[in-house]
């Protein structure tokens, strides 16, 4: 299904021209090989790009080669194919085979251009090209000094036509590779697209090499490729029992790396890619998951509440999205997440994953919405030296478990909770992006669109003892900082870690504590005195009357501590900034009254 | 029939592979043929009815490269000293797999031209018996070998409501006489959960039904 939807891509590309000619692919052209009008002589430009300059690319005939003998491209290939310069391996001699298998390589060039030259009489160059090739032209060319064996060489005529993008190159250059390519008993059902065509016995076009990114050595890689007996079906290679058309599986891969070439439809992780199209053009959806602009994220919100049932929403816009992320294991590459659904549903998934980490900001009195990577770089450790996370520190792969959940409105990995309660705690650092990371990690599930996620601001009708414990550690530190706004090490600085795993122990000598607070902000400050007095009051009596400060707490009342801290706080700032509202409201009107 | 685990590969990506999302009519057979098969009988599937949402998981396996083959065999007889070390022909290949899945089969029993005079209900019957009881000839299996499965009695579990198409699929393969295998395909689709399966495959040497046995096609809610 993933080649059928990868092949009707490729259509659509096709009407937009976006779609290289089929076994043509960008390639940088170093030197160009100018013809004269009547091929008698050649000369070369030199189009090597300096640096910091773009260069100079074309789509180009390409085809994956391998084996002792590789095949010659037509027009466009390296100067060892079109010169016979000899492959030198650096600070070594140039080996007597290297200089044979040049020269072979040349002949094997040579040999082709003739045989597109001959086979089409009437293009207006192939005159020009056989004299080229036969006249010993092509063979009596002198190799500029700085020239390397693996530099791309094209041919050009008198007029700067490039030869390789000639409809009769393009299809000389295609039939050469479908020869190439197809099975031997070759006609027979499509698997991809159902109908029968010419069966290929290996997929001409392989996704080029550093569009996967990977740990080890970038390459070219295979999509489809069976070249080992435990792969195939009775021990069998190549595509013998995967029947794919020659149409169908150059298309696939044509598409695949127009997708993996566009900066719109990718995503990067460290070692994976993902690629997204759908089957009718949609807006960006997709990247509202990296740069999440409150007017895109409104948008899903308001399309979720309206629907809040995926089933529901997936009625609404039954247009396709497929997601496709890949991965590298070596020459292959492996698909590590395929992914088919309406895009109703996915707006509606979209519009869950927001509304399930957002994070209120008491000061602004708004929401914040974290874009994936931001997510993903809070799960890491903190440099509170740098200021800021060191990256690459986040647990590997999670960023792509991220993006999993979020296009599935699936769980977050069970590994996410204990990790980033153990960075909290080793950090002493909670911002917004961790607690938007633990309320998604705290939600029962995600799935099922009746069950209410935690709270996203402070919810006074909350009881679990781990949440409590965070509203009251959250005061005493309010309290101690109203009395000494000097304090260098407050009590979240020396105690967040013991009162956030055990807070018995701590909970006590804290509360004896802040009564000396307490006594001189009644002194100093009788207003903040009496709310926060009231505020400590309160949440000590939400505790259950019975069990009272729990002695440990599990790793998921951890997480509610730390949500309960976090929250109560961001309360705290918001009746900060109403009481600074309403006083600067109160002096602006009593300057503006006349006196 | 319900599993933890799954994979159906699709076989234009079976060697990092790739499940279809529903179970394959031939896993299907396979899945009855262990339970119970004799020479007379054989099952043709007409319909598989998904019953849990269609959930993936991965997983990343080493595996050995390479088959045993008929020379290697006679090599091994001929030098009792020769070894084969399985930790140097690895291969790491990755598993996208179906989790949690749970399937209704629907299928038909056909008769073998030998056994045409024998009432096809005798082994409908044997076959519900067995179900019933829980025996099998061998371990059944979703797809693979190493993914067991759990069969039993029709239940009133509905399938889930979606809609989608699989795209090509494998029908069912057939060895002819003059060896070797074939593989035939057909057109899937999934209509609220449902996938219904043809009888004649797709290509244009359709498959040739016996003609001993006089085809009836599976009434709606008739059971298995």
């Amino acid at each position: 299904m993933l080649l059928h939807r990868l092949t009707e891509y490729a259509a659509r590309a096709e009407a937009d021209d976006e779609l290289p000619p089929p076994y043509y692919r960008p390639k940088r052209i170093q030197w160009i090989l100018q013809l004269n009008a009547d091929g008698t002589a050649a000369g070369f430009v030199d189009r090597r790009s300096a640096k910091g300059e773009k260069p100079l690319e074309t789509t180009a005939p390409y085809a994956y080669r391998s084996g002792t003998m590789p095949p010659p491209y037509l027009m466009v290939d390296t100067a060892q194919y079109v010169l016979a310069l000899p492959k030198q391996a650096p600070g070594k001699p140039v080996t007597e085979r290297a200089v044979a298998e040049g020269r072979r390589r040349r002949d094997a060039y040579a040999d082709f251009l003739l045989a597109w030259a001959n086979a089409a009489p009437d293009d207006p160059y192939a005159e020009a090209v056989r004299t080229f090739v036969t006249t010993g032209v092509l063979h009596g060319l002198e190799v500029p000094e700085e020239m390397t064996a693996a530099d791309n060489i094209a041919l050009m005529a008198h007029d700067n036509t490039w030869l390789h993008l000639l409809p009769s190159v393009r299809q000389a250059w295609a039939a050469g590779v479908r020869s190439r390519k197809s099975g031997k008993n070759a006609a027979g059902l499509c698997l991809v697209c159902g109908k029968d065509g010419e069966l290929l016995s290996t997929i001409p076009e392989s996704i080029k090499s550093g569009a996967i990114p990977t740990g080890g050595r970038g390459r070219d890689a295979q999509l489809v490729s069976i070249n080992a007996s435990a792969q195939g079906r009775g021990g069998a290679l190549q595509l013998v029992n995967t029947p794919v058309c020659e149409r169908c599986g150059g298309r696939a891969m044509a598409a695949l790396n127009l997708l993996l070439a566009s900066d719109t439809n990718r995503r990067r992780a460290t070692d994976s890619v993902t690629v997204w199209w759908t089957r009718e053009p949609v807006d960006d959806l997709f990247g509202t998951l990296d740069t999440a602009t409150d007017a895109a994220v409104a948008r899903l919100l308001t399309s979720l509440h309206e629907h809040p049932d995926p089933a529901t929403a997936e009625r609404i816009d039954p247009n396709a999205y497929y997601s496709l992320t890949l991965g590298l294991n070596n020459a292959r590459a492996v698909v590590l997440d395929w992914l088919d659904i309406p895009v109703g549903r996915l707006r509606n998934h979209l519009g869950a994953w927001f509304e399930h980490h957002r994070v209120y900001d008491g000061w602004n009195q708004s929401y914040r919405y974290f874009p994936l990577w931001r997510l993903a770089l809070a799960a890491g450790r903190w440099d509170a030296k740098a200021n800021k996370y060191v990256s690459g520190s986040a647990p590997k792969g999670l960023e792509q478990e991220l993006l999993h959940a979020a296009l599935t409105r699936g769980p977050v990995p069970a590994r996410l909770l204990p990790h980033l309660l153990q960075r909290i705690r080793a950090d002493r650092r909670v911002d917004p992006p961790r607690i938007a990371l633990l309320r998604l990690a705290l939600h029962p599930n995600r799935k099922d669109h009746q069950v209410t996620a935690p709270a996203d601001r402070l919810d006074s009708t909350q009881l679990d003892p781990g949440y409590l414990c965070g509203r009251v550690f959250a005061i005493l530190e309010a309290i101690q900082y109203a009395a000494l706004p000097d304090v260098k090490a407050t009590i979240g600085d020396k105690f967040f870690g013991t009162a956030m795993t055990a807070p018995a122990a701590v909970f006590k000598n804290l509360r004896l504590g802040a009564n000396a607070h307490l006594k001189r902000l009644r002194r100093d400050n009788g207003a903040a005195y009496t709310a926060l007095s009231r505020r400590l009051a309160e949440a000590f009596a939400a505790f259950d009357p019975h069990d009272g400060i729990p002695l440990l707490l599990t790793t998921e009342q951890q997480a509610k501590f730390v949500l309960g801290y976090e929250q109560q706080r961001a309360a705290d700032f918001a009746a900060k900034a109403a009481h600074k509202k309403n006083k600067d409201q109160a002096t602006n009107g009593a300057a503006s009254e006349p006196a | 029939m319900s599993g933890p685990l799954a994979c159906f590969t699709r076989p234009e990506l079976k060697v990092e592979r790739v499940s279809y999302p529903v179970m394959t009519p031939s896993a299907a057979v396979g899945v009855l043929e262990a339970i119970f098969w004799k020479p007379e009988m054989a099952y043709v599937i007409t319909a598989i009815e998904v019953l849990k949402p269609i959930e993936w998981t991965q997983v990343r396996r080493n595996e050995v490269k390479s088959v045993v083959s008929a020379t290697e065999v006679a090599a091994l007889r001929k030098d009792p000293g020769r070894r084969y070390d399985v930790e140097t022909d690895r291969d790491q290949r990755n598993s996208m797999l179906l989790r949690d899945v749970h399937y209704r089969i629907r299928a038909q029993i056909l008769r073998a031209p030998h056994a045409a005079d024998v009432p096809e209900q005798k082994y409908r019957d044997q076959l519900r018996r067995r179900v019933d009881k829980g025996a099998c000839f061998a371990e059944p299996y979703l797809g693979c070998r190493e993914f067991s499965a759990f069969f039993g009695p029709q239940t009133d579990a509905q399938p889930i409501g979606r809609d989608e198409d699989l795209g090509v699929m494998l029908h069912s393969i057939v060895y002819p006489a003059s060896g070797g295998e074939q593989y035939r395909w057909f057109h899937a689709q999934l209509h609220q959960g449902v996938m219904s399966v043809p009888v004649a495959p797709l290509g244009a040497d359709a498959v040739a039904m016996p003609v001993s046995s006089a085809w009836r096609a599976d009434g709606s809610g008739m059971g298995r």
